[in-house]
């Protein structure tokens, strides 16, 4: 379809190389759910794909202290199915199951889904309420980057030409923490949200709000958190008034494009709407010891 | 399975094996010698004159065997009912999407190429993009023979209805918006166009109507019908999309007479979704009068029609919404008024329910306001208005089945309507709809609304049907081959089907307009019976016996005469076709339905017989974002008796889905006249995970000239689904949505529109 070479190679010391010698040629490939799409409507154009599949040392979902490290390659369908995902962050299977459809949950992976950085796409809006960070790999050598700062707008990213997303890391969750998320849709259900919200809320022994997380999703040209928001939840119980202004706070950080899932005006009322509901369920749960 | 007992359960489709392994030859499929490959160069402009066109380069492709513009063209315009298109663009564009040039190339990406190498000089003229703009005097003209734009318009009075409005204790009034909706079958528009030496042009075309393709080709390449062959290859879904309303095949057929020999076009989906034929979208105006006791007594219409750049079968879509609707209810003073205005937009035609969905949308609400008004349950006011068997309408039309009210009782019964009515849940509601809907429809070729199908027993004993209708999905052919077995007492794997094909088989008027099964089916039938008599004719002879005493069952005759001796039916065809001055054993069956041709004011009987529905439906709404969850639905038709149980429930939970993407999803959105999504990334549908539960009832009904009975079954379930929605969602939230689709964004906004009234 797009006659550009195929290559799969085994390690990440090829795809190196193999980044470095084609530089902007080259496009790095694991699911293909989005790039296929982007290249059969010629809205990128590139002559070599380098496939990310046959790499070693990109895959397995494995418990790190009490956290959890995602490899790159894991399909959304993996993530779902993952028993040690399920157990320590329940709230990512919950998300994932929302995401497109089967057979895109069975080809899309995570490493892709963030390196796209479409805000339209559900998991990183859980993923930022879990303060997750990616492990980042280059020939120069690997970093860590909070996922926070890794999209920089539609479709853009802060990572260099040759780095490679390897993982996620999802640290462990605080002792009294619960979290939540909604995909709001207006269209069919294997549509993108019209708004997504993910809430996480941490208790302190007396169960008080001592720290909160309000992401939001397709609300703007990244996923992103309103601090604000998050300012507003903090200190008590949720009552009527710290979640309207939540709400608030979250309606104005927003900047939605109207589309034909909605008009800005009514994603904004969503966002009134939806904070509310999701960070009393996360509250729920967090007061509940309640993991989904 | 025998045939008596598939009537019950239902039957797997006959084609179905051949399409779920994928040996079915789609248009897609076919690898003819030589066969090139072509692609349409398209206008980028709504509205524009054409200067220049220069094909130099792109003729310098390597791998380019024919470049074709108008002025390969005899020139010569065509359409459905109005001859308003050309196969390629002269002079001017009309639409985003008008065809101006095409390529035949040794593949898909050299034809491409060359597109990209056509140029052309457009000068830019003023669009109209709006019905109501288009109308207005001094608008730019779309095409300068209708003025005021206007492709069509109809005003037809029955009876005295501004009387009647007077008399009426309550008159409302309001106006309905609906929008296009796209076909979107699975296969897109294609075909394969072979010129031979004698200039005579061969199609493999994926059509639902081979003759009347054959018949528009010729015509618009200025050929003899006879110098073109359609030939039907299987069908991925047609939707009243492949009817050949549109320009693929007419490009194509160009380019094998430039080049001399084979090429393919199958449309991209960017050119379905630019240049196929949608749905019409109408803003309808509805006046209604009504008695204190929910007596309907008047009824006034204005139907405006988008019609788009070209005329399609926009005008009867159009009429059809301005007049169908009315056989429903015990109507008799009425006036629609309809305009069928041009503008420089996709041309809007056929999809699955005509102009029906349209009509529905308008004035079930409608009625739904009266009840509302008047303090009546919707489903006492739809009991007490609606016809019943032996009606004849205002417009001619005449009603020998209908069992409309047990539609309304079932439906509601289903739902649970008088409980969920008394114990009301908080952000519930409940609503309902009705439609009627044509069994077969126009008289096309002369006074003619028929079907022929040559039946054949093969020497090997198999039943052989060969019609010109053909299979486009939706299962006909399944319940043809059930009729067949079941007449001659013969397992459905004992009957075999042929494609269509307009030089091999009888003269068809197509599959459309719900008319397969009832038309098609009563020739098969009749067919049956006429190699039923003489198979128990031979068989008399072979036994010795009177043809009186014999007797056929099982696909063997005995006589009662004989006992013990029976003969296969394989035997009868050897014995016809063995002998000398033998000939195989067969029939010609036909039907031609007792429907009238309309007069100008469309008064007649349009169709041989009518298929009702209701649909009953429980929603919830929540109220702080618009947001609507169908909870239950029920969809009660009256289709006469059921030839093939699982295929008509295929077709009216296919037919719902449809409906739903109607009400709910799906929508052709412009910017200055180019459709914004060219992909189903931005035209969503609804998929399987949408769908909600639905129960479907078939109420018991028998139609007089049915095949045993039945009745078309293809569109009626698209036609209620978005004013039931509409009607539960005023229920549940006492807000009215007058504009397709509903979404949560005008629910939400409605909502608070109301709240902000004191």
């Amino acid at each position: 379809v797009t006659g550009a070479t195929f290559v799969r190679p085994r390690t990440l010391v090829e795809v190196h190389q193999l980044l470095a010698a084609h530089g902007d040629d080259a496009r790095l490939v694991s699911g293909g759910t989005v790039i296929a799409l982007l290249l059969r409507q010629r809205l990128l154009a590139c002559s070599v794909l380098v496939s990310l599949e046959a790499v070693e040392g990109l895959s397995g979902i494995d418990a790190e202290g009490s956290g959890m490290r995602i490899g790159a390659l894991c399909t959304y369908r993996a993530i779902e199915r993952s028993h040690i995902a399920r157990r320590l962050h329940p709230v990512i299977a919950e998300t994932v199951a929302h995401v497109a459809t089967p057979r895109i949950r069975n080809q899309g992976t995570i490493g892709g889904c963030l390196a796209i950085a479409d805000p339209h796409f559900d998991l990183p809006v859980t993923l930022l309420a879990l303060d997750a960070t990616v492990k980042i790999a280059s020939s120069r050598g690997t970093r860590e980057l909070p996922l926070e700062a890794l999209a920089l707008d539609y479709y853009e990213t802060a990572l260099e030409p040759g780095e490679v997303i390897t993982a996620v890391v999802v640290p462990p969750a605080a002792a009294h923490a619960g979290f939540a998320f909604t995909k709001f849709l207006t269209g069919s259900v294997e549509d993108y949200a019209a708004a997504n919200v993910a809430v996480g809320i941490g208790l302190d022994e007396a169960g008080a709000i001592i720290d909160a997380r309000v992401v939001l999703g397709a609300l703007g040209p990244r996923v992103f958190r309103s601090m604000q928001a998050e300012a507003a939840l903090r200190g008590a119980r949720p009552t009527e008034r710290s979640l309207s202004a939540a709400a608030e706070a979250a309606a104005e950080a927003c900047d939605p494009d109207a589309d034909t899932r909605g008009s800005s005006e009514y994603k904004r009322d969503l966002v009134r709407v939806l904070v509310p509901r999701v960070a009393r369920e996360a509250f729920r749960r967090a007061t509940d010891g309640d993991r989904p | 399975v025998t045939a008596r007992g598939a009537e019950r359960t239902g039957s797997a489709r006959v084609d179905g094996l051949e399409k779920v392994v994928g040996t079915a030859l789609y248009v897609g499929d076919l690898r003819l010698p030589g066969m090139l490959e072509g692609r349409i160069l398209r206008s980028p402009y709504a509205h524009a004159r054409i200067l220049r066109i220069d094909t130099t380069r792109a003729e310098h492709v390597v791998g380019v065997r024919a470049v074709v513009t108008g002025e390969d063209t005899p020139k010569r315009a065509w359409g459905a009912f109005i001859a308003d298109q050309y196969p390629l663009a002269v002079d001017k564009v009309r639409y985003v999407g008008d065809e101006v040039a095409a390529v035949a190339a040794v593949d898909a990406d050299t034809a491409d190429e060359a597109i990209a190498l056509i140029h052309v000089e457009y000068e830019e003229l003023p669009a109209v993009l709006d019905p109501a703009e288009a109308m207005r005097p001094g608008a730019p003209l779309v095409h300068d023979r209708a003025e005021g734009n206007i492709a069509y318009q109809l005003r037809v009075e029955r009876g005295d209805p501004d009387r009647a409005l007077a008399s009426a204790n309550l008159v409302l009034e309001e106006t309905f918006e609906s929008h296009i909706q796209w076909h979107a079958a699975l296969e897109t528009i294609g075909c394969v166009a072979k010129a031979g030496a004698d200039g005579k042009l061969t199609f493999w075309l994926n059509t639902a109507t081979p003759f009347l393709a054959r018949k528009r080709i010729a015509h618009a390449l200025a050929l003899e019908q006879d110098a073109v062959r359609i030939i039907q290859t299987a069908v991925g879904g047609a939707f009243g999309g492949k009817s050949l309303d549109d320009n693929t095949a007419m490009a194509c057929g160009l380019l094998a007479q430039k080049c001399g020999g084979t090429v393919r076009i199958l449309n991209t989906r960017e050119d379905e979704f630019l240049a196929t034929r949608p749905r019409v979208p109408m803003r309808i105006w509805v006046r209604m009068g009504f008695q204190r006791d929910g007596t309907i007594v008047a009824k006034d219409l204005r139907v405006v029609a988008d019609k788009g750049a070209y005329g399609a079968k926009g005008p009867g879509v159009a009429a059809v919404a301005a007049l169908r609707h009315d056989l429903s209810y015990r109507y008799r003073d009425l006036r629609s008024q309809l305009y069928v205005v041009y503008t420089n937009k996709i041309p809007t035609g056929a999809l699955r329910g005509f102009g029906n969905p349209s009509a529905a949308w308008a004035v079930e609400q409608m009625v739904d306001m009266g009840a509302a008004a008047l303090g009546i349950d919707p489903r006492e006011m739809a009991l007490r208005n609606v016809i019943e068997a032996g009606h004849t309408s205002q417009h001619g039309h005449v009603v020998r089945s209908c069992e409309l009210k047990e539609c309304v009782r079932q439906a509601t019964a289903g739902i649970g309507w008088s409980e969920k009515r008394r114990d009301r849940a908080p952000g519930r509601g409940l609503g309902l709809a009705i439609s009627a809907h044509a069994t077969s429809q126009r008289r096309v070729a002369g006074d003619y609304d028929g079907a022929t199908v040559v039946m054949t027993i093969t020497p090997e004993g198999t039943i052989h049907l060969l019609c010109g209708e053909g299979e486009t999905g939706s299962g006909s052919t399944t319940a043809w081959c059930m009729l067949a077995a079941g007449e001659l007492g013969v397992p459905l794997g004992q009957v075999s089907i042929s494609s269509a094909d307009t030089e091999l088989g009888p003269f068809s008027l197509g599959s459309f307009a719900s008319r397969s099964t009832y038309i098609v089916g009563n020739a098969v039938l009749d067919g049956a019976r006429k190699l039923k008599a003489a198979v128990l004719e031979l068989g008399a002879e072979l036994l010795g016996a009177d043809v009186s005493d014999t007797r056929m069952e099982g696909g063997t005759v005995s006589a009662g005469s004989s006992p013990g001796r029976t003969i296969t039916l394989m035997d009868v065809a050897r014995h016809h076709l063995h002998r000398r001055g033998g000939s195989p054993l067969m029939a010609v069956g036909t039907f031609d339905a007792p429907s009238e041709i309309q007069d100008e004011t469309r008064f007649g009987n349009e169709s041989g017989a009518y298929t009702f529905t209701c649909h009953a439906v429980e929603v919830e709404v929540d109220r702080e974002t618009g947001q609507l969850r169908i909870l239950d639905y029920v969809a009660a038709t009256d289709a006469g008796a059921i030839i093939n149980a699982r295929g008509a429930r295929g077709q009216i939970e296919g037919a719902f889905a449809q409906g739903l993407g109607y009400a709910l999803l799906e929508r052709m959105q412009f910017d200055g006249g180019r459709p914004l999504a060219l992909n189903f990334s931005d035209y969503r549908m609804p998929s399987m995970a949408d769908m909600p539960p639905i129960t479907t009832v078939f109420v018991p009904s028998y139609e007089p000239s049915g095949p045993l009975g039945a009745k078309g079954i293809g569109e009626i379930a698209v036609d209620p689904v978005a004013p039931a929605l509409a009607n539960a969602i005023y229920d549940a939230a006492g807000v009215r949505i007058t504009t397709l689709p509903i979404t949560p964004e005008k629910i939400l906004a409605a909502l608070r529109r109301r709240d902000a009234t004191p």
